[in-house]
């Protein structure tokens, strides 16, 4: 199931665009996760401040991880955990192939982990012959479908209920036209069995304690309990940038991360893992191996402008209130992160080269920075790759000659003025004559996909003074 | 060493960084009035679908949890910690519904998938008795420590039962007066509500892997 090639950008992006059905879907899930996030935030004192204290206490970790890698490494060991080391995807998929291996493993159950899908971690066991099972149901439903996630928290929000109903029919035998209740209870029945057959369970982490080596594993299906308990080994996989220095950081984190991914108080299960299972314990993994994954971090923890970046709690906030992404779903970003963070961080993780076009899927509006949990300054963030992707290439003389244009007149009311004016005029003609605009072929571009305004006989500038004039008048 | 590369790469990446200082986590300033917390946990534990159950003495308790054993469809296969008050409770409990079968989970014989006489996913009810509640969310903090976590996932109801005095008014003070007391588990878990899911059209459904229904009886003290 390898993600599509991030390259293809546009095409994908103008194909989503096209999508009225796919709009429906994201828009019916992502305000209403919009909606109960604003609630719950209105709900929660000092919303603000735990704001300033969350970005702090990641601001803190993300310059320390020097000293925080460390002491988690030898905290965790010292639980009787296993501690390995990824510089890349490859790598850590290595990693986890060997462990299964090793102990003979032939069915993995997996817990969602956004890191797994980074790394492609079902191909690279699947060419061993090891079976990795999906078990967050939104995973289960795309993995079965044969497609990557389409967002970090709702993987299959691009598929009705009808679609998931045609392919449980089609993939597992299930009657059609059925509820998401009966959904729901299929993959209960069918996936209860895998993870009692399953040598191995894989889960991502959303946070992890230095002081104390401790794993914080949240979701609200039991998928993630299920995984890191009943197998007799349990993987989980960590960017470097989810460390957090102190015990206490944890409850502040978890005060923020659902409510602002679901909107809930707190998801359904917490899991605070230190290692393997402990004598007087009755349940648990025998192993507990934690791999602790590069990967392009380091190029953004060493990229002044772009570390904060690091700071994302992978909440999906910003995904929902962006209405790019709501109009060309997380598929057309072709990586597993997409949306406005996917589009910052992918440039450095998979090198800007491949990804130019992400930057500039975006309207700069600010709303995703207005939800932010750790309030990252995506469109700043946005608008310094798409400086720096400026700076490498060369533009024609055209283009510049154009911006050299636009900087004067817009540095200068009276030339705002008579140039906003000519452009009046012009598209008054334009909109009575189309065929003019395909004489002019940067218009013609222009306007594939996009409507030519119908601008209203007086400027706005025009109408503010008249207005003043007349409310003087009536004034005196 | 991969290690030493990784750990190079972020040493270089932060040279020259200055590290800004840790924030302040203010402690809670809410008042700890236990009716005030219990009212509270009540109203967000009922918000998430919990079932609260407000009992004065463990012989309420008792009559709770065999309503809620009697109220299954079929006699149901009951497992329970071996903790004293989920034990009693659960073993009095049993005892007066016909038909129910118990087993107090005191060994290791769930986790190697080998059972004694009910497994607890074979069970119909698992009994935990909660080390803190947290008022903010309806939270139950489960410690590992003498038990099996299968108890609270694997069977579709689970019963927690817990002494008033096992509240704490927000997450961060439960974890601390854990961690003040020593505790030192391979798993803690918060558990909040049933197992839940939206992942199809954003539609509520409970019950997706682990249990469909949760109980919480909260005693006012463990003595009659």
């Amino acid at each position: 199931m390898a993600a599509p090639a991030p390259d293809d950008f546009r095409a994908r992006a103008a194909a989503a665009a096209g999508n009225v059905a796919l709009h429906r879907k994201l828009d019916t899930a992502s305000l209403r996760f919009l909606d109960k996030r604003a609630q719950v935030f209105a709900a929660l004192p000092d919303a603000e401040a735990r704001r300033d204290r969350a970005r702090a206490v990641k601001a803190h970790a993300i310059a320390s991880l020097d000293t925080l890698l460390p002491e988690l490494e030898q905290r965790f060991t010292a639980n009787g955990g296993v501690v390995h080391w990824a510089r890349d995807g490859a790598e850590a998929c290595a990693i986890v192939r060997d462990i299964a291996m090793r102990a003979g493993v032939q069915l993995v159950v997996k817990g969602k982990s956004m890191v797994s899908e980074e790394i492609a971690l079902n191909a690279a066991l699947a060419a061993v012959g090891i079976e990795a099972v999906e078990t967050d149901l939104g995973e289960y439903i795309v993995q079965l479908a044969g497609e990557p996630p389409s967002h970090i928290i709702t993987p299959a929000i691009h598929l009705s209920q009808d679609d998931v109903a045609d392919l449980f029919a089609r993939r597992l035998g299930e009657p059609r036209h059925a509820t998401a209740e009966a959904l729901t209870a299929a993959a209960r029945r069918i996936l209860r069995a895998k993870f009692r057959a399953a040598g191995m369970g894989v889960t991502g982490v959303n946070f992890a304690s230095a002081e104390s080596g401790t794993l914080v594993v949240v979701e609200n299906e039991g998928n993630g309990r299920m995984a890191l308990t009943l197998p007799r080994i349990h993987v989980a996989l960590m960017g470097i940038e989810k460390l957090v220095a102190r015990d206490e950081d944890l409850a502040p984190m978890l005060e923020l991360l659902p409510r602002s991914a679901t909107g809930q108080t707190l998801t359904s299960y917490v899991s605070f893992v230190t290692g393997p299972r402990r004598t007087g314990e009755l349940d648990g993994p025998d192993e507990v191996h934690l791999v602790v994954l590069d990967n392009g971090r380091t190029r953004l923890l060493a990229d002044p402008v772009m570390r904060e970046a690091l700071y994302c709690l992978r909440c999906g906030a910003c995904l929902n209130a962006c209405p790019v992404y709501r109009r060309i779903g997380g598929h057309a970003y072709g990586y597993a992160y997409s949306g406005p963070i996917g589009a910052v961080i992918a440039p450095a993780l998979l090198g800007i080269e491949r990804v130019a076009d992400l930057p500039y899927a975006s309207t700069l509006c600010g709303a995703c920075r207005d939800v932010c949990p750790v309030r990252i300054d995506i469109p700043h963030l946005l608008l310094e790759w798409r400086a720096r992707i400026a700076a490498a290439v060369p533009r024609a003389w055209g283009e510049r000659l154009l911006v050299h244009t636009w900087r004067r007149i817009c540095a200068s009311p009276p030339l705002y003025h008579a140039a906003a004016a000519a452009m009046r005029a012009a598209a008054s003609v334009v909109a009575r004559v189309p065929a003019l605009a395909a004489l002019l072929p940067p218009l013609a571009a222009w306007r594939r996909g996009r409507e030519l305004p119908t601008f209203p006989a007086r400027s706005f500038h025009r109408r503010w003074r008249e207005q003043r004039r007349a409310s003087a008048s009536d004034d005196a | 060493m991969t290690r030493d590369a990784v750990l190079d790469a972020v040493r270089s990446a932060l040279a020259g960084v200055v590290v800004p200082p840790l924030p302040h986590v203010p402690a809670s300033t809410v008042a700890s009035d236990r009716e005030l917390l219990a009212a509270r946990f009540a109203r967000e534990a009922r918000a998430v679908g919990t079932v609260v159950h407000e009992v004065a003495a463990p012989t309420a308790a008792i009559e709770i949890v065999a309503g809620i054993l009697g109220a299954l469809p079929a006699p149901p296969r009951v497992v329970t910690w071996a903790t004293p008050l989920a034990c009693a409770l659960a073993t009095a409990a049993v005892a007066v519904v016909a038909g129910a079968a118990l087993r107090v989970v005191d060994d290791g014989a769930d986790a190697k998938g080998a059972v004694g006489s009910i497994d607890s996913a074979a069970a119909d009810v698992g009994v935990t008795e909660a080390d803190y509640l947290v008022a903010d969310s309806g939270t139950l903090v489960l410690r590992a420590a003498g038990r099996a976590r299968g108890v609270s996932l694997l069977p579709p109801v689970h019963v927690a039962i817990v002494t008033r005095d096992r509240l704490r008014v927000d997450l961060g003070t439960a974890l601390a007066d854990l961690r003040a007391s020593g505790a030192h588990d391979s798993c803690v878990t918060l558990v909040t509500g049933p197992s839940r899911t939206a992942d199809i059209e954003k539609k509520l459904v409970v019950g997706v892997h682990g249990p469909c229904a949760l109980h919480v009886v909260l005693l006012d003290r463990a003595e009659a």
